[in-house]
């Protein structure tokens, strides 16, 4: 529900909006070109970027990375143009018979056979839709029995002036890949956007080969990446393992996509509390197979000041519990020069004693169960409050995985850097880690909890939709699970 | 122009088209339109300069309004001294001057948060993202500034 103070602050922003005109890239290319005017990177050490490749090299996941959500308004590659659209609650019967046939859910993918294949599921008619709940646990349920899949994944996105003599802004575009995706995070993909590219969960390394613009193959490979959320983006347009725990108004239909039964959910909001004030609004449209639990097709259509973005995206030639190519994770050709890079420290999978040693204090472990297991630990420089006291922050990434479902447990604190001084007395130092204090002696972390065992019990914690987030003195744990009583379940439980 | 750099031109303007926005928002809501689209030139003629280093990064975004933070000391001090300025320049209409006031009173992280979350509809999953934060460190900011901005605008009870 909106309040006064929300809309005053939208309206507020809205007028900053207007008077702080949007940056193009030539305005930032020529202002580095102004002489006389040294840039900020002398000063900044704040954030520790991994190692960089020599100005000029062509980087396929690398420029990827930074266009993650560029892909969202410009496609990868231009191509093909889309002739779908999202599907709505009538069934589709033409394209489900011509739709390559889908597999069974066996659960059994530590060593994928082939799939087995059953023809699409009669369009089911539109029943009433379940709840939210319902089908956030349906979701959860049959991602757990999935380990992995494969898929034919189109992007399509397209940029648009609304009103009169509404025009295109920018090319329509399409990538079409073939991916397969373990439950772990490993990829494989090809088509569009590459001649062939993979991410291996297990050593961090992703390696590709695609074509350059002179025609002429590329090849690459990079160390020290955690984890795949960049080509998975790219290469899907959206995560097809989502949570809805965002999706608070949505409306949930049974639907038909490709003659299989699904849900459709849809996320929508605008300018805040003040919708007319604002010129920004999101509508989002997930479709959901109800087998899988994936999310098979997005739609995403976002309009500011007067500029609408389309980013639609789909899943086809669905096939469930699939193994990875034999040609996994590719091999460059003997001679061929490949570009490399990346931290080699960057990525490490770390036992639970390794990951204790080299947090320090205050790392606890959750309660396991029969759970897959991945722990990543990483560190990073940055400035403390204001900007004043150099620290490094430290990081232990959890992931508690059954199938696609995952809980992720983060564990942080926040360590001074070796010579650094306080010189504020709001600060102090317990345990090797830096907190605010109001006593000059305790870290000021009064509040309620809502953690009742193990470690943590009584920590001041608070719990919102499917994260919980508790404060033992320095140190922060925050839970994100597939709902709320996995995470309180999870928060309840380290020792 | 080569193909390198032509590629790199075409790969940073999809870049600014995707991410400038954000980027723009997080460095006004933290010193005011004027100060913060500088800083978001400058946090962009940075990613331009540093390219290669900026595509190894997990979060450049966030990276970037840092960057643009580094940058806006350049411009505050003519300014202001805390930061934020206290008043629209003469150039800009005074739109909530109360408010405006009142948001300035916030500490940098605090206004940055409230004016991303209620100004811009930003998510504060988004908003950490942006300005390289936790999600509950967003909400403990937005908690305060939004107690802070009641307290200052005598806004008794809001639901």
């Amino acid at each position: 529900m909106s309040t006064e103070i929300e809309q005053r602050l939208a309206r507020l922003a809205h007028s900053w909006e207007a008077a702080a005109p949007a940056v193009t890239a030539g305005e930032a290319r020529a202002r580095v070109a102004r002489p006389g005017e040294a840039g900020p990177d002398h000063e900044w050490s704040a954030v520790e970027p991994a190692p960089a490749s020599s100005r000029g090299r062509t980087w396929l996941w690398g420029a990827a990375a930074s266009i993650v959500v560029a892909v969202i308004v410009a496609a990868v590659l231009v191509g093909r143009p889309s002739n779908r659209s999202i599907s709505s609650a009538q069934p589709e019967p033409t394209e489900s018979t011509a739709e390559p046939a889908s597999s069974v859910t066996d659960g059994s993918a530590a060593a994928p056979t082939a799939p087995a294949t059953i023809p699409p599921t009669a369009p089911p008619p539109v029943e009433p839709a379940p709840s939210l709940a319902a089908v956030t646990e349906a979701v959860s349920s049959r991602l757990s029995a999935l380990q992995s899949f494969r898929a034919t994944a189109t992007v399509h996105s397209s940029q648009r002036s609304l009103g009169e003599g509404s025009v295109a802004v920018a090319p329509e575009s399409t990538s079409i890949n073939e991916v397969t995706v373990l439950a772990d995070g490993t990829l494989w993909i090809e088509g569009d956007t590459a001649i062939w590219s993979s991410y291996d969960a297990s050593t961090g390394v992703t390696r590709a080969a695609f074509t350059a613009e002179d025609g002429n193959t590329r090849y690459q490979e990079i160390v020290g990446w955690t984890d795949n959320s960049t080509p998975l983006l790219i290469v899907f347009g959206h995560d097809p393992v989502m949570h809805f725990d965002s999706v608070d108004d949505s409306v949930e239909e049974v639907v038909s996509r490709l003659g299989r039964p699904a849900w459709r959910l849809t996320l929508a909001f605008g300018g805040g509390s003040t919708q007319s004030t604002l010129s920004f609004s999101q509508e989002e449209t997930f479709i959901v197979d109800q087998e899988s639990g994936l999310v098979v097709e997005y739609r995403r259509v976002s309009t500011n000041d007067a500029i609408e973005d389309v980013t639609e995206a789909y899943l086809d030639d669905l096939q469930l519990n699939v193994p990875l190519p034999d040609t996994f994770p590719g091999a460059f050709p003997d001679g061929a020069v490949v570009d490399r890079s990346g931290d080699p420290n960057g990525f490490a999978l770390l036992t639970p004693e390794q990951a204790a040693e080299r947090f320090g204090s205050g790392f606890l472990m959750p309660v396991v169960g029969d759970a897959e297991v991945r722990i990543v630990f990483s560190a990073g420089d940055g400035l403390w409050g204001e900007g004043s006291i150099p620290v490094t922050n430290l990081q232990v990434t959890i992931e508690l995985r059954r199938g696609f479902a995952k809980s992720t447990v983060l564990i942080m604190k926040t360590v001074l850097q070796p010579d650094a001084v306080i010189a504020d007395p709001g600060v102090i130092v317990v345990d090797g880690a830096l907190c605010g204090s109001a006593d000059g002696v305790r870290c000021s972390t009064d509040g309620q909890s809502v953690i009742s065992a193990g470690a943590l019990a009584g920590m001041p914690s608070v719990q919102e939709s499917r994260s919980v987030s508790a404060t033992d003195g320095p140190v922060q744990y925050t839970v994100l699970a597939a709902d709320g009583a996995a995470a309180l379940s999870i928060a309840n439980s380290f020792a | 122009m080569g193909f390198d750099e032509n590629e790199r031109n075409r790969d940073f303007e999809r870049f600014v088209a995707g991410t400038e926005l954000r980027l723009r928002r997080a460095l006004t809501a933290s010193y005011g339109p004027v100060v913060g689209r500088d800083a978001a030139v400058d946090a962009l003629s940075w990613a331009w300069e540093h390219w290669e280093r900026l595509q190894a990064m997990d979060n450049p975004v966030g990276y970037l309004y840092r960057v643009g933070q580094t940058a806006s000391a350049r411009y505050l001090p003519a300014r202001t001294t805390d930061g934020f300025p206290a008043a629209p320049p003469p150039s800009l209409p005074e739109i909530e001057p109360e408010l405006a006031a009142a948001v300035g009173h916030l500490s940098v992280q605090q206004r940055t948060v409230v004016v991303l979350v209620h100004g811009y509809a930003m998510s504060q999953r988004e908003t950490a993202e942006v300005m390289g934060i936790s999600v509950s460190t967003v909400r403990e900011h937005l908690d305060r500034a939004m107690a802070r901005l009641r307290s200052e605008l005598e806004v008794s009870h809001e639901h």
